[in-house]
């Protein structure tokens, strides 16, 4: 019986908005779209032409917030200051970048965890960065 | 959600390839196997970063073929019910829109107790059935099709912020059901 419960689909039990990503994906490291871009634009292998790639190549370029890899690892550090934050939330933030405390909690339902303030602060030092990278 | 993710891929190789070249072609074989692949269980899988092990190759009895079991280092995307994401619309009829997210293609849908949803197989609660907000409607005339209302406009190739609500998971491909019909979702500039 306890394999019978083992095997069972994880399928309904996913959702992001509780943080439950499924047995693969709760501890595995998530990427910002502008790393994405940067891993993709980066490779020493040729393009494989497949519908795919390029569709996530144009994917990425269109919505990367931070065009140098400076700006992306400045912003992860800026949110490792915040240690409830998971790579989850952490990813979601800077990919979306919203634009209050407010917002955040909104689309990142599982940041209720956190302070209004000290979001706010993050958030006004990420949108900050992102206006005047380089 | 892009993830970095460390998977394995096993190799069946024939004995002609035995020699010199085996390895750079045992790489190009798992670029050509693995990327842009799409499976339930881990998303598409968009590029491989790195090889980790190339494996040892156990000669199969039998046939005298080896297998490799490889693992390698790769970019995957799977999209997660509950998750925002930022997408492009690609394609705009009476029943809702197609938004382009990465490699995944989500529906939001305007129609209340809509076909094409039953037809999909995604079982949701009948008052979710409209995930475009009303004040958002279906105008025929316009050239491209399009959503509008009094200050938003939605036609193809309009970047909208939207929530997936559903994800229907296929051997080689995802679906997914997406709503706008929240705060701070919609149309981005």
């Amino acid at each position: 019986m306890a394999t019978k419960f083992r095997h069972r689909p994880q399928n309904e039990e996913e959702d992001a908005s509780a943080l439950k990503l499924g047995a693969e994906f709760n501890n595995a490291g998530c990427l910002l779209i502008s790393e994405v871009k940067y891993l993709l634009e980066n490779r020493d292998k040729d393009a494989p032409d497949t519908k795919v790639y390029n569709k996530t190549l144009e994917y990425v370029k269109t919505f990367t917030k931070f065009n140098t890899t400076h700006s992306a690892s400045a912003v992860r550090d800026t949110l490792r200051r915040e240690p409830a934050l998971t790579q989850f939330e952490t990813a979601q933030i800077a990919n979306l970048c919203p634009a209050s405390a407010d917002e955040a909690k909104s689309v990142i339902p599982s940041l209720v965890k956190i302070d209004d303030d000290r979001l706010e602060a993050l958030l006004r030092d990420i949108q900050t960065m992102r206006k005047y990278q380089s | 959600m892009f993830f970095i993710k460390e998977l394995t891929h096993t190799i069946l190789l024939h004995p002609s390839y035995f020699g010199p070249r085996m390895l750079s072609f045992l790489e190009s074989k798992l670029y050509s196997d693995v990327e842009g692949t799409c499976s339930g269980q881990f998303g598409y899988i968009i590029a491989v970063v790195s090889i980790l092990d190339i494996g040892k190759g156990m000669v199969l009895s039998g046939s005298g073929q080896a297998e490799f079991i490889t693992r390698y280092r790769a970019i995957v995307f799977k999209p997660f019910k509950g998750e925002v994401v930022d997408g492009v619309v690609n394609n705009v009829n009476k029943m809702g829109f197609f938004a382009d997210v990465g490699p995944l293609t989500v529906f939001v849908s305007h129609q209340v107790g809509l076909r094409a949803v039953s037809l999909l197989a995604f079982s949701l609660s009948s008052g979710l059935f409209q995930l475009i907000h009303p004040d958002l409607r279906f105008d025929s005339n316009s050239n491209p099709p399009s959503f509008a209302s009094v200050d938003q406009i939605i036609e193809k190739s309009t970047h909208v912020r939207l929530k997936i609500v559903g994800t229907r998971v296929d051997a080689t491909e995802i679906f997914a059901i997406g709503t706008i019909k929240e705060d701070h979702l919609g149309v981005i500039d």
